[in-house]
């Protein structure tokens, strides 16, 4: 299988976080979630990917044969949003088409009118326009998106996409990720990340795992849940089955937890009941067993 | 079109949405509003008090029409070239991801190099006029012109004031020494006589060799400790 990124080794000291060394890939064709608490590093990995933080030592090869992200055409490949601030608040849709028109080869002015009608944002050729300052949250994030949406790219990275929309629009994300990606079937990649995966679940192929820096887990959505099954069981089992848990979480009745698969059979002699999980599930289960690992 | 072979205008468009003709309409409109309004201000305050037409002959020839003329101008080259769009502040990390990236910054900071100087002496022949018109001050085409050699050193010389480090002492240090300048020009024309002097020569020489040479400075310093970092 064909990778739109293979991160090798990347790292990133700042003072007091240290990102790294990641090694991960990102499939072609595929929309793949970066996972992690905040302060897990996706933020950092992300522009380090898009050329907007420098890396330390490591290095991405972009589409099986690019490193160079300096490079225009390399750039112009790849579509990057961040949720805060992206584009200077003085700006409005007008000035935004304007300035992604001669920063960019494949800005598109009639897509980015069209999705803007889709987020509600008005158009850029209204006479009477707002400036980005005056928007709401969800507003500015659609904005950022509609802008980076309207271009020709091939790899779509997006720095916590869904976290300042409305559930409506956040499915409306979904469509247009798939959208994207059936365009070209195959050749185009989605990147984006989240701390909260429920609400783009069904948007999600892939998944990096990520905590305190560190990648902690990556796979295909249907074979992390082969990998891992949801344990429920009676408190008075607890004790017995938590050795096999990766996270587990008890009250005074039941318990809950994510274990690996091949300790299915183990567990069910415990009276337990196993299901696949959710991506949800996995998450907090991935990420509360790396939390209490750090903590040890 | 390809965008590494975008113009200086363009890239000065993509940060700014103003081409270089522009970008130098709406500085001249700027420095000029602010200085009338400054002196306006003034005006109605101590007429308000001593009556219009003995505030208005107070007013030829005062000193004070002459050192807001650089103060307001340098305020507005402060502004202007204190933005220089970090990776935490609005837009910086949009501008980070232009196809051009750095080159398109170096462009549109090498496109202020020209367009500053070049808006600074348009405001300063526009305030000229203004002046004129109002009858305020007979010295005051020596006084523009003073300012003018002046501010060009200032500005060259608030390239290398850009690279310091805190964002708060290189604010205020920028902006204190192009009004301290740029006042400092204007007074000098004030009270000496109204002939250009060697000293303004030399401060407009020494501004149009070092505006590069600051520029390319700041550029190798914005890229090493504010770009790739």
């Amino acid at each position: 299988m064909n990778n739109a990124i293979e991160i090798n080794g990347i790292t990133k000291k700042y003072k007091d976080f240290t990102l790294g060394e990641i090694k991960a890939e990102i499939p072609c064709g595929f929309a793949t979630a970066l996972i992690g608490a905040n302060g897990a590093g996706k933020t950092t990995l992300i522009d380090i990917l898009c050329g907007i933080t420098a890396k330390n030592s490591g290095e991405a090869v972009y589409f099986g044969n690019m490193t160079d992200i300096d490079s225009t055409e390399l750039k112009n490949r790849i579509g990057y949003c961040s949720s805060a601030n992206f584009l200077p608040l003085d700006w409005n849709l007008k000035k935004t088409a304007a300035a992604c028109e001669l920063a960019f080869d494949n800005f598109d002015r009639e897509k980015f009118s069209s999705i803007c009608r889709r987020f509600k944002l008005g158009s850029p050729d209204d006479k009477k326009q707002k400036k980005i300052m005056k928007l709401s949250d969800g507003n500015k994030m659609r904005t950022y998106l509609a802008a980076v949406l309207a271009r020709d790219t091939d790899l779509l990275v997006l720095d916590e996409p869904a976290s300042s929309l409305d559930p409506l629009a956040r499915d409306l994300l979904c469509d247009l990720f798939r959208e994207y990606l059936s365009e070209r079937d195959g050749e185009r990649t989605v990147l984006f990340s989240t701390h909260n995966i429920a609400d783009m679940e069904f948007a999600t192929d892939y998944c990096i795992f990520m905590a305190n820096g560190k990648v902690i887990e990556q796979g295909f959505v249907e074979d992390l849940k082969q990998k891992y099954i949801l344990v429920h069981g009676d408190a008075e089992n607890a004790d017995k089955a938590r050795p096999f848990m990766i996270s587990f979480t008890g009250g005074r009745t039941s318990f809950e937890g994510i274990a690996l698969a091949e300790n299915r059979d183990m567990l069910s002699a415990y009276d337990t009941a196993i299901e696949a999980p959710t991506l949800q599930q996995l998450s907090v289960g991935i990420l509360r067993k790396a939390e209490e690992d750090e903590e040890k | 079109m390809k965008k590494n072979n975008s113009t200086l205008s363009q890239a000065l468009s993509i940060y700014t949405g103003d081409s270089i003709p522009k970008f130098i309409l709406r500085f001249t409109a700027f420095a000029t509003l602010l200085y009338a309004g400054t002196v306006l201000f003034f005006f109605l305050m101590i007429a308000l008090q001593s009556g219009f037409s003995r505030t208005y002959e107070d007013f030829k020839g005062d000193a004070f029409i002459a050192m807001y003329i650089g103060m307001d101008i340098a305020i507005v080259i402060a502004v202007t070239l204190l933005s220089t769009y970090e990776k935490d502040e609005p837009g910086g990390k949009f501008f980070r991801s232009v196809s051009e990236g750095f080159d398109a910054f170096t462009k549109m900071r090498t496109a202020l190099t020209l367009a500053v100087p070049a808006s600074t002496i348009v405001s300063l022949a526009v305030i000229f006029l203004i002046n004129t018109a109002a009858g305020f001050d007979k010295k005051i085409a020596a006084i523009c012109l003073s300012t003018g050699a002046f501010l060009l050193l200032a500005i060259a010389l608030a390239n290398f004031l850009n690279m310091i480090g805190s964002k708060t002492a290189r604010g205020l240090l920028t902006t204190l020494m192009l009004m301290i300048i740029g006042a400092g020009g204007a007074m000098l024309a004030f009270e000496k006589d109204d002939r250009l002097g060697i000293i303004q020569i030399i401060a407009a020489v020494l501004g149009i060799v070092l505006l590069p040479v600051s520029n390319r400075a700041f550029l190798a310093h914005y890229r090493k400790k504010r770009w790739d970092c």
